[in-house]
């Protein structure tokens, strides 16, 4: 049965406020230098500084500002777990039904780093958790929309990202 | 790269990067692990009817991220981005990056931007097709790239080059720019 806007409001503010499981995310240069070369970056604070003898001294890079979307959205992506997510189950249910009902029906919509927060930059062999909570969750034009806030932290408790994901989930998916 | 005496309220600077390749695609979906399908299969893509693959968005935001890079310089620092992502970006387009400054308040800048996808079509000499490329082949321009005035022609050695100039990425940025 269609529901009026306030039943879809306040069904999907059930998310609100929700934390997203825990993320373990461990830097590595090779992929940190992966990304940069990729972008056609040439500068040696993020790919290294080539020595004489041809080997690459990695000891001092930082991360591209791409590369906190490796640990925020995509397969890997802290953001990611919204795709498990349930209501609660209804009388005579074992599970709740999916929040995302189609995967194949999301999209990436916005993104915003802030990298002017960060502690310390992102370099190579940190472990770093990626902590987040829905901010946001809504149907608008046919479309669920949902806004995480991601914090990436080291095991020293340094921020070294804050990042906002918005996805959007078109008709077929979500209702 | 670009020092805080070179930027005023309201100037534009030009950025062109690409073409974007099937085999960068599938490394950024290697060193990313978002391994979707519709990124690296072009059968499963057009299964899916996308008409081949398209790039990550997040690629596409990771160019726009380079060229601030490129912008700021080493002594310069990015401070935040902010990203919507509106069109698909395919193999063979190249992104245009278009950088607008919006507040300068001591050598902190804020800035707005227009990524673009530059997708070609055809080359055309004496009204005969004489070069086809992939977007043609696919049937990757709409009618809507059509009524929204995507498709442009541009004088070429070759002849008339067709191609559509479709947005990609539109956002903002804050940076802090040498002295």
């Amino acid at each position: 049965m269609d529901m009026n806007p306030e039943e879809l409001k306040e069904k999907y503010d059930y998310f609100i406020g929700k934390k997203l499981a825990t993320k373990i995310h461990r830097v590595k240069s090779k992929n940190m230098v992966k990304l940069a070369e990729l972008l056609g970056s040439t500068d040696p604070k993020y790919i290294g500084v080539r020595r004489e003898d041809g080997t690459v001294d990695l000891s001092n890079i930082v991360a591209h500002p791409a590369y906190p979307a490796l640990f925020s959205v995509g397969d890997g992506g802290a953001a990611f777990d919204v795709t498990g997510w349930r209501f609660p189950p209804k009388e005579g249910e074992e599970k709740g039904e999916l929040l995302i009902k189609n995967f194949g029906k999301l999209l990436h919509t916005a993104q915003q780093y802030q990298y002017s927060r960060a502690e310390i930059p992102i370099q190579h062999g940190q472990k770093l958790t990626v902590e987040g909570v829905m901010e946001q969750c809504y149907i608008k034009s046919d479309m669920l929309w949902l806004v995480v806030r991601l914090f990436a932290r080291t095991e020293e408790e340094k921020l070294v990202v804050e990042s906002i994901v918005t996805t959007a989930v078109r008709k077929g998916g979500w209702e | 790269m670009v020092k805080l005496s070179d930027v005023e309220v309201g100037k534009l600077f030009k950025y062109q990067y690409g073409p974007v390749t099937r085999e960068n695609v599938k490394k950024y979906a290697s060193v990313s692990g978002d391994r979707n399908n519709i990124h690296i299969d072009d059968d499963y893509a057009d299964q899916m009817g996308l008409k081949g693959i398209i790039a990550h968005g997040c690629y596409s935001l990771a160019m726009v991220c380079q060229c601030l890079v490129d912008f700021i310089g080493k002594g310069g620092e990015l401070l935040n981005i902010y990203g919507e992502m509106r069109g698909m970006v395919r193999p063979a387009d190249d992104w245009l990056i278009s950088l607008t400054i919006e507040s300068i308040e001591d050598d902190i800048v804020k800035l707005s931007y227009v990524e673009e996808s530059k997708t070609l079509i055809k080359i055309e000499k004496d009204g005969e097709v004489i070069k086809s490329f992939e977007a043609d082949q696919r049937g990757w321009i709409s009618e809507k790239d059509i009524a929204k005035g995507f498709l442009k022609t541009e004088e070429t050695a070759e002849g008339i080059l067709h191609y559509r100039l479709r947005e990609a990425i539109p956002g903002r940025a804050k940076v802090r720019l040498e002295k």
